[in-house]
């Protein structure tokens, strides 16, 4: 499909201003030269932005001279802050330089380029953080035991664009110990990786394709609409809406949507877990998306098989977390997404650990830029994960800091604690009050997943009842329950059905464990199985760390997100190469496969209590069908 | 519209057909084999080796089926799968849940 795009400016330029903005050329230029020149600056003053247009100096002196290139680049300009003067590459005004490099395009977007710096030193006030500078002025440095993190933030400002906390989350930059650093070390899919060279150069090569690559609003369409709302700009832009998400190891790995069709996006939390790693839970973010044949509305949080769980955590390639490795960025980080139906086996059922959808208030605009920039950080963000600062939640407050929320309130939740951010959004203006409570949530179905565990409890409370003896854990079941107290419990589920299906359940329990007991028994006793079994698994994790980031099979053809074209040459490129794994691997994976179903093979319930269990659930079914 | 509410209920209806059909890749197979291997028995112990085949939908929906038959309460997920399958098959609640479970049976 050919992704089309129209970006218009409605630059309107008052006659006095633009009579006022003027480039004098202070290099004498052939009468050809000069009207080269006269035309490109004409063209970039036009473009500008108004509201860029009132903050820069009035006058401009330019230059255009011999720039010695770097060992890694051309350079087309330099920014002179102390003379308001803007040095260009001479080349662009020769006819036999690299035409590819030094085109028309390319002299507007590097005089673009420049004056972006100028306007980024100037410092300019925006409206909206006005008061907050007001407020922050007036307020002691320490807040309490801590600084007042925002506040310190906006004293520190020296930039219009660069520093500005929304931008820099937007464009993936954060504060550490050791300065400002980018998120993602994944360059390939940037206008220029000269973006990612320092936190001051992000702005002017992000501004340069703004202004003159229509494209940009369909790559980059977070960063189009925070410059379309700094610089008061209304943009149409007609952008493909389809999307599409890696959802790794699905039967079919890319889900192809329509971006119109995600009604709403909640903060989704996985409760605390048992393992020291998880003590604190787990953020996540959900995309409730709606059923193909549904309007989207509240109805589509009934769609599970449609939502998409995104999540930002670490890979490794074996499977071996290590503390040391994880504390010291060790792991890739990478968004990763995918089914609702997977996140809640997981954490339901094989880590008995609830999940709460806490829906997010967002503004039509706040919902697109993040949805937008979810999409983007999924395609590129390539990183390195950090246990205790850079981790699912510390992701998530960056996200919420660059969607556009009131600054105060995105400073509010930032956190890298998840249920940390849990508690803060439950308290904030982000959360309705119906749903600003974990009591509130537990109450709604849809916006809370209870632990397996709570079935587990519910089949033995059936069974407590039933025995006349409190059976108050799976475990205890498992030991107490022998065949004779079996043989008696499955004589009363005849008219009771409820105990029946708590019979069953808790059976299933038991013989689940014993299969599992029993594979790894085998596996720690005998060598060869043990030796397919380590091997099939290094296979294994070592393809799924491979396939984890859809970005390293794009190209750097574009920049931004994929188009249709590329997304799906890429689900190409993913599938061809999950078949190319199986092939290489095939005998591996046949004989692991063969020692598993060996077990469930020769797995005797020695008394035949699941066949007992299910012949009588068969029987009742069928005679409530006859 | 038939299509697309196919490919939405396809698990179900799979699940409903054919309880061991696999619905997942290599890649997937063998992270839950490496679950076998490490974990000696989940917290619940359930249906380890059957994640290991990566029915999440299906496994989601038969849990929730075996609940309301405990508790006579049906959760938002299996109410959506009932509706799923309604849309393309003409069963009642009660049925599809009776077949919902005795999938699970069917794959003893």
């Amino acid at each position: 499909m050919i992704r089309s795009a129209w970006l218009a400016l409605l630059v309107v330029v008052a006659p006095q201003l633009a009579s006022s903005f003027e480039f004098r050329i202070e290099t004498a230029l052939t009468p050809r030269e000069r009207s080269k020149a006269d035309q490109i600056l004409k063209e970039v003053s036009q473009a500008l932005p108004t509201e860029m247009r009132k903050s820069l100096p009035q006058t401009f002196k330019i230059k255009f001279k011999n720039i010695p290139a770097t060992k890694d680049r051309e350079r087309l300009g330099v920014a002179e802050m102390f003379f308001n003067r803007i040095v260009l590459n001479e080349k662009f005004l020769s006819p036999t330089a690299d035409s590819k490099l030094f085109n028309e395009l390319n002299f507007k977007k590097a005089l673009a380029h420049e004056l972006a710096h100028f306007y980024d030193q100037a410092n300019v006030a925006k409206p909206r953080l006005k008061p907050l500078v007001s407020y922050c002025e007036g307020r002691p440095s320490y807040e309490g035991q801590r600084p007042s993190e925002l506040c310190e933030a906006l004293k520190r400002k020296s930039k219009t664009i660069s520093d500005d906390p929304e931008f820099k989350a937007l464009a993936g930059w954060v504060d550490s110990a050791s300065g400002t650093e980018r998120v993602s070390s994944f360059t390939r899919r940037l206008p220029n990786p000269y973006a990612a060279s320092a936190p001051h150069e992000t702005f002017p090569v992000f501004f340069e394709s703004y202004l003159f690559e229509p494209d940009f609003a369909c790559r980059m369409p977070a960063v189009n609409a925070y410059f379309n709302d700094h610089f008061g700009v209304r943009n149409s832009a007609n952008c493909d809406s389809q999307m599409s998400w890696y959802l790794p190891g699905e039967p079919k790995p890319y889900r192809t949507i329509s971006r119109d069709r995600i009604w709403a996006i909640d903060y989704f939390w996985a409760s605390e877990g048992a393992a020291g790693e998880s003590r604190f839970g787990h953020s996540m973010l959900r995309l409730v998306v709606c059923a193909p044949d549904r309007t989207p509305g509240p109805d589509c949080y009934k769609d599970f098989n449609d939502h998409i769980i995104l999540s930002f955590g670490a890979s490794s390639e074996n499977f071996d977390f290590g503390t040391v490795s994880g504390v010291t960025g060790k792991y890739p980080l990478n968004l990763h997404a995918s089914t609702f139906h997977k996140i809640k086996r997981q954490y339901n059922h094989a880590e008995l650990r609830d999940l709460y959808a806490v829906p997010l208030k967002l503004t039509e605009a706040q919902k697109s830029r993040m949805i937008d920039a979810l999409y983007e950080t999924h395609w590129t963000l390539n990183g390195q994960y950090y246990f205790m600062t850079r981790n699912c939640t510390s992701e998530i407050s960056r996200v919420l800091l660059g969607t556009g929320l009131p600054l105060d309130l995105a400073f509010d939740l930032k956190s890298t604690i998840p249920s940390e951010l849990f508690t803060k959004l439950l308290s904030s203006a982000l959360i309705d009050r119906s749903v600003n409570s974990r009591s509130k949530l537990q109450k709604n179905a849809l916006l809370y997943f209870s632990s397996s565990q709570k079935t587990v409890d519910l089949a033995l409370s059936l069974v407590s009842m039933a025995a006349g003896a409190k059976v108050p854990t799976i475990d205890v079941y498992i030991k107490k329950v022998n065949d004779r107290a079996f043989d008696k419990l499955l004589a009363k589920t005849e008219s009771n059905e409820k105990l029946l299906y708590a019979v069953y359940f808790l059976e299933s329990i038991r013989r689940d464990r014993a299969m599992a007991a029993m594979a790894k028994e085998l596996v720690e006793k005998e060598a060869n199985v043990r030796q397919t079994m380590q091997e099939a698994v290094a296979v294994g994790a070592k393809g799924a760390f491979d396939l984890r980031f859809p970005g390293l099979f794009l190209t750097n053809a574009r920049y931004g997100v994929p188009t249709n074209e590329e997304a799906y040459e890429v689900a190409g490129l993913v599938t061809s190469q999950i078949a190319k794994d199986k092939e290489t691997h095939q005998a591996l994976i046949g004989s692991a496969q063969a020692i598993l179903s060996g077990v469930q093979q020769s797995f005797v319930d020695s008394a035949g209590r699941m066949d007992r269990v299910v012949k009588m659930i068969q029987s009742k079914s069928q005679s409530t069908v006859q | 519209m038939k299509m697309k509410s196919l490919v939405l209920t396809a698990a179900t209806l799979t699940a409903l057909a054919a309880p061991q059909a696999k619905a997942c890749s290599d890649v997937d197979l063998i992270v839950g084999l490496y679950m076998v291997m490490t974990i000696t028995s989940a917290p619940t112990g359930t249906t380890i080796l059957a994640a290991a085949e990566c029915r999440d939908e299906m496994l989601n929906v038969q849990e929730a089926a075996v609940a309301y038959r405990m508790s006579g309460e049906m959760s938002p997920v299996l109410q959506s799968s009932i509706d799923a399958v309604q849309k393309e098959q003409n069963l009642s609640a009660e049925t599809i849940i009776d077949r919902l479970v005795n999938a699970k049976l069917g794959a003893e």
